[in-house]
């Protein structure tokens, strides 16, 4: 930790060294403990509300908006356009995936499936690791946010950049599970189908389950300076006891995400005769209508992406002061009164 | 620390409400309205064949700006300021300098919407975003005109328990110069004492023993053991309400020289 103890993880075992402070005597006239919370930086230290959460993480963007939306705003921009160069020369043949009838001939068919194939291996690996890199970074920029450190980007990205593997690693350990899941399932259902239905109805609650238990993973990794398995270990210790209010919120910041982003691709997407579709027969999208649509996610990707990463970091340290008190001891820390 | 103050300077200890609670409460507004409206247009369909295409039309538009404009008006101007979707989110809204609102400020809110903000030209609701984005109290087009702001009202109440003596430790803390602690580490203590059962049990022991080594610091007397902090802390605390408590229950001590008993008396 180079700025702070504030967000280590609090010692199981009382310092057997630690002795008790001496009582220096305070400034003459110290001021008299305020009614409100300890409030350093965009939300006051004591256990949040659901709207105190969501509207946190708005207060957060707008309280430094360069750090937050300036630089989700170049990301984004950067690995949508990448995208949309690495994905142009596929998109006539998933457009003719659409179309595809019994009388198809085979090899289009497959053309059809090789593309689109590529498509999401394309996302894949363009845009999986620009989303863990600027989560990442905004998870920390959140945690200055909220202690009221003064947020440079030099700094935080030096802060980041240590851990961006571990990030990295954090994040591919679900699609590997996923992936792993799906290929028991496969080889399940070639051997027992019934049993493979029941199997895979199963498995969605309990993918939910473990998604939501491990999902304060990242902010513990970026700002305990846990490792990757520690930090999973420390997202369970906090979502214990409390799922169905985290899955609540992350629920509701999704819903948030998703109405976000449909009010502000919609005009983009109609304005490039996107909505022509519904009315004609399905074509393969226009170049005016590409250029378009990827403006709008570069905007409404710029808005939501914090959103998602400032809550889930809000989030966390909700959870950390409900459960570990860290209001309180970081209370202590600024010598100032508690809520 | 708040975000609302009066015309006559008092600050208000009122949070704003951003986009995000907002656009959750508008969501709400909105899918009753489409409920409503739903409902309305089968009604319709049932008894309009024989009506006047000319008249079904007017109906329409009579019908769409009743829901689309007349809920929000009618809802916020009856309830001070909250439509259902605010009522469920915990939102009001209020003037600028944090008043409860009039059918005037409700109605602008309402046509704004209508024809600025939401629907008419507001690309499905892309105004009020960009708009409330860039505005310093996350104000909508609506806001701006009519001189409101919405509040959250619910705010998680503050965990202030009473603390009791533990019996066992009653003599022992009426020995100690408990006026030592200072207040902001008694708040300190009081807050952990109240949340102490929902801590996870290692960091509530690792918080006791700091705060207890703390408080032992203050006092001069080491806390005897660590796993019994709670108590001690208890204690401490107890004792030390217990003689504020004593302090001012007792009569002030005379005020000096009295003046004379008659007010009319001539100055001297």
């Amino acid at each position: 930790m180079t700025d702070g103890p504030g967000w280590a993880s609090p010692d199981p075992q009382p310092d057997p060294q630690r002795q008790p402070s001496p009582a220096y005597p305070q400034y003459p006239s110290a001021p008299p403990p305020r009614a409100g919370a300890l409030k350093p930086g965009v939300i006051p230290l004591r256990p949040l509300g659901v709207s105190e959460i969501l509207d946190g993480a708005i207060s957060t963007m707008r309280a430094h908006p360069k750090p937050t939306l300036g630089v989700s705003a170049i990301v984004v921009l950067v690995s949508e356009l990448l995208l949309l160069v690495a994905t142009y020369p596929l998109l006539d043949d998933i457009g003719r995936a659409s179309s595809i009838t019994q009388a198809t001939p085979p090899e289009e068919v497959l053309a059809a499936f090789r593309a689109t194939m590529s498509y999401l291996g394309i996302i894949l690996v363009i845009g999986l690791p620009t989303l863990v890199l600027l989560s990442g970074f905004l998870t920390v920029v959140a945690g200055k946010a909220v202690l009221g450190q003064p947020i440079g980007a030099g700094e935080v990205w030096s802060r980041v950049r240590p851990r961006l593997l571990a990030l990295l690693g954090l994040t591919m350990v679900y699609p590997a599970v996923a992936l792993g899941a799906s290929l028991v399932l496969f080889v399940l259902a070639l051997a027992v189908p019934p049993l493979a239905v029941v199997v895979a109805i199963a498995l969605v609650p309990l993918a939910l389950w473990l998604y939501v238990l491990f999902s304060l993973a990242t902010p513990a990794l970026m700002l305990e300076n846990a490792r990757i398995g520690a930090a999973f270990g420390r997202s369970r210790k906090l979502v214990r006891g409390s799922w169905w209010r985290v899955f609540g919120i992350e629920l509701l910041a999704l819903v948030i995400t998703i109405i976000l982003t449909l009010i502000i691709t919609a005009p983009f997407a109609y304005f490039g005769g996107g909505f022509d579709q519904v009315t004609t027969e399905p074509a393969p999208p226009t170049v005016t209508y590409l250029i378009l649509t990827t403006i709008g996610g570069i905007i409404a990707g710029t808005v939501t992406r914090p959103f998602v990463a400032i809550v889930t970091a809000l989030l966390y340290t909700d959870q950390r002061m409900r459960r570990e008190g860290m209001d309180i001891e970081l209370a202590r820390m600024a010598g100032q009164p508690p809520p | 620390m708040s975000d609302l103050v009066t015309g006559e300077a008092v600050v208000l200890d009122l949070r704003l409400a951003r986009l995000a609670s907002r656009g959750v409460a508008v969501a709400i507004d909105v899918l009753v309205q489409a409920v409503v409206l739903l409902v309305v247009l089968l009604l319709f369909l049932a008894g309009a064949g024989s009506v006047d295409p000319a008249l079904r039309a007017a109906i329409g538009v009579v019908v769409v700006a009743a829901v689309l404009v007349g809920y929000p008006v009618l809802f916020e101007t009856l309830s001070r300021g909250r439509s259902p979707g605010k009522a469920a989110l915990g939102l009001r809204v209020v003037r600028d300098d944090g008043g409860p609102i009039r059918f005037r400020q409700a109605l602008v809110r309402g046509l704004t919407g209508f024809f600025v903000d939401f629907w008419v030209f507001g690309l499905l609701g892309s105004v009020a975003i960009f708009v409330s984005l860039a505005s310093a109290k996350g104000k909508r087009v609506g806001d701006l005109l009519a001189g409101t702001v919405v509040v959250a009202e619910r705010i998680p109440a503050a965990e202030t328990p009473a603390v009791t003596m533990p019996p066992a430790l009653a003599g022992w803390a009426s020995g100690l110069d408990v006026a030592a602690v200072p207040d902001d580490l008694a708040l300190a203590v009081r807050q952990y004492l109240g949340r102490y059962h929902r801590l996870d049990p290692a960091a509530r022991d690792a918080l006791g023993a700091r705060l207890a080594a703390e408080v032992g610091g203050h006092l001069g007397v080491p806390l005897p053991s660590e796993a019994w902090a709670p108590h001690y802390l208890a204690a401490v605390l107890a004792e030390r309400r217990a003689r504020e408590r004593a302090r001012h229950a007792a009569p002030p001590p005379p005020a000096g020289e009295s003046t004379g008993d008659d007010p009319f008396a001539p100055p001297r």
